[in-house]
């Protein structure tokens, strides 16, 4: 089976594909990142707006030094338009053999598969992701679960959308929201409770 | 644009979205919610929090340059490194029990040095998450943690190698060390020609964070990590944050 | 910490220099054994340490404890059409994923 139809076939919502397709088919860099500021996608005019994002001068330099910037934009906007066919997961009433360990596969498990060449960058690091990566450590320092419970939820249970869609760290705060729950730490209305009421300490007046 | 939409108790008859004072993400939200309600129930301190904070500002991949350049210059302590990796890296001060005494609970305490000769290139990837060395090397960088580096290093190294600008002759055995479980890994490349009589501080100098993860050589007047840099919204208030070496 | 009731793995343990293969077990939920490994051949290069598996412990089971391993592959043996021949893979093995290959 093609990379492309496993990839397709393994969005289990319709919603799912148009998320996930783009991250297959490997746009190169700059892709569209996750608005950290609302989690979700925005694409301010165009998939390749995150270039200037970029604030290395000495890469910003590199990329206006370049013949035809816009020329480069242009064959990436171009090649970034793919047809796909869009075959929707509803419940379907069996899997084959292949189909089913596909849908059972640990999405973590990526060594082999294809992807494309992009840029590798590094990334300054926000407060919340130091927070977050020491709030999990010390849950797991004081007993409350493993690393391995950690990763086993931030790269398994949440599930392929969720994998592939959220920034890194959210996944780890994420699993730690969802184990405090699993636990019986905090119940659900709790912690939704606790977000709404952060969430007020930070609104205008 | 950064804007999120309060949801109303019960009581509201409105929803409409209320205007941050400051930038704040869902995700910060969490993070804040999740720790404070952590703290309420008993499950850590907040002195729990900054201690361990304190720690993670603390790490960074000097003392792997340290520890390579001591292994270049003291032959003893090479095959200490690649005998003990642990009890080499208590020699240049980092010591892998801290901050909690038995080890942070996602590095552990199983380093080992991978050596490279003429015959042999290592370079290391988690495909399965992102594990790194990190009382030795600090934070790993976010292209580490990528999928697509993930997916790609482990059947295309040598393409992968070649987009980091380092390109090995075919007789040279490349070996990837996927990461998967407890141990961590650490790289200690050949010393480059031209460094004869150098110092340990100027050796330490051009031994990278890339040079130990294994996607760079260390060269003479190469002192640097050069990658695009994605800068933060709210970066980490703190004077030790560096986002590349 | 609940007990687990699976099977110990009750063969002896492998030497550095033993050559392996890794079981093709069936898998759902979570494994830190990867799919590109299974049915390979590769040697063992290291023993490690001894611990709980990660399908135990990433959902708070006390299972068994055993040893881990480092095996050693051959990109060839990996990878359909791999064309340098000397490159070579490492990753780490619970015992219970590793069977002897005769060949």
């Amino acid at each position: 089976m093609s990379s492309l139809l496993r990839y397709l076939l393994l969005s289990p919502g319709q919603d799912c594909l148009i998320l996930l397709a783009p991250t297959y088919l490997g746009l190169s860099r700059p892709q569209p990142r996750g608005d950290s500021a609302s989690g979700i996608f925005h694409r301010q005019g165009g998939l390749l707006r995150s270039y200037h994002k970029l604030s290395s001068d000495g890469f910003e330099q590199r990329i206006k030094q370049m013949p035809s910037p816009d020329l480069r934009e242009q064959l990436e906007l171009i090649r970034s338009i793919q047809p796909a066919v869009h075959v929707p997961q509803n419940w379907n009433y069996e899997n084959t053999g292949p189909m089913y360990k596909a849908y059972m596969h640990p999405p973590h498990d990526v060594g082999g598969q294809f992807d494309v060449p992009i840029y590798y960058e590094e990334k300054e690091e926000e407060q919340w992701e130091l927070d977050t990566y020491v709030t999990c450590e010390v849950l797991g320092w004081r007993g409350v679960w493993t690393a391995e419970e950690r990763r086993r939820r931030a790269d398994n249970d949440l599930g392929y959308t969720l994998y592939l869609g959220m920034p890194y760290y959210a996944r780890w705060i994420w699993a730690a929201a969802k184990m405090l729950v699993d636990k019986k730490h905090v119940s659900l209305a709790e912690l939704q409770e606790k977000i709404a009421e952060v969430k007020s300490r930070y609104e205008k007046k | 644009m950064s804007h999120t939409h309060t949801h109303g108790s019960p009581g509201d008859t409105h929803h409409k979205a209320a205007p941050m004072v400051e930038e704040i993400t869902d995700y910060e939200v969490l993070e804040i919610a999740v720790r404070e309600l952590a703290i309420e129930h008993g499950l850590f301190t907040a002195e729990d929090h900054r201690k361990f904070t304190e720690w993670a500002e603390s790490i960074g991949p000097a003392a792997g340059s340290r520890l390579v350049a001591k292994a270049w210059t003291d032959p003893a302590y090479k095959a200490l490194a690649l005998k003990d990796g642990l009890k080499a890296c208590k020699e240049v001060g980092v010591d892998w029990a801290e901050p909690t005494g038995v080890g942070t609970p996602s590095d552990y305490m199983e380093f080992h040095v991978l050596e490279d000769t003429p015959a042999l290139h290592h370079v290391i990837v988690c495909t399965l998450c992102s594990c790194y060395p990190r009382p030795l090397l600090g934070m790993s960088p976010e292209w580490y943690r990528t999928t697509n580096y993930r997916r790609r290093l482990v059947r295309w190294p040598r393409q992968v190698l070649a987009e980091f600008g380092l390109i090995l002759p075919p007789e040279v055995e490349v070996r990837v060390e996927d990461s998967n479980q407890k141990c961590r890994f650490m790289v200690m490349p050949m010393r480059p020609e031209g460094t004869g009589n150098w110092t340990e501080e100027q050796l330490a100098e051009i031994v990278t964070r890339d040079c130990m993860i294994g996607v760079a050589l260390p060269k003479p007047g190469r002192t640097a990590d050069v990658h695009p840099i994605q800068k933060a919204r709210r970066p980490v208030k703190s004077s030790h944050q560096e986002a590349a070496q | 910490m609940k007990k687990s009731k699976s099977p110990e793995a009750s063969r002896a343990p492998f030497k550095v220099g033993d050559k392996v293969r890794v079981r093709d077990m069936p898998y759902m939920f979570y494994t830190r054994s990867q799919l590109y490994t299974r049915g390979a051949v590769g040697t063992i290069a290291a023993l490690t340490y001894k611990d709980l598996i990660p399908e135990e412990e990433a959902f708070n089971f006390d299972g068994h404890v055993e040893q881990y391993y480092i095996v050693r592959f051959r990109q060839k043996d990996l990878w359909p059409g791999y064309p340098f021949d000397n490159d070579t893979l490492q990753t780490e093995c619970p015992h219970r994923w590793l069977e002897p290959a005769t060949n």
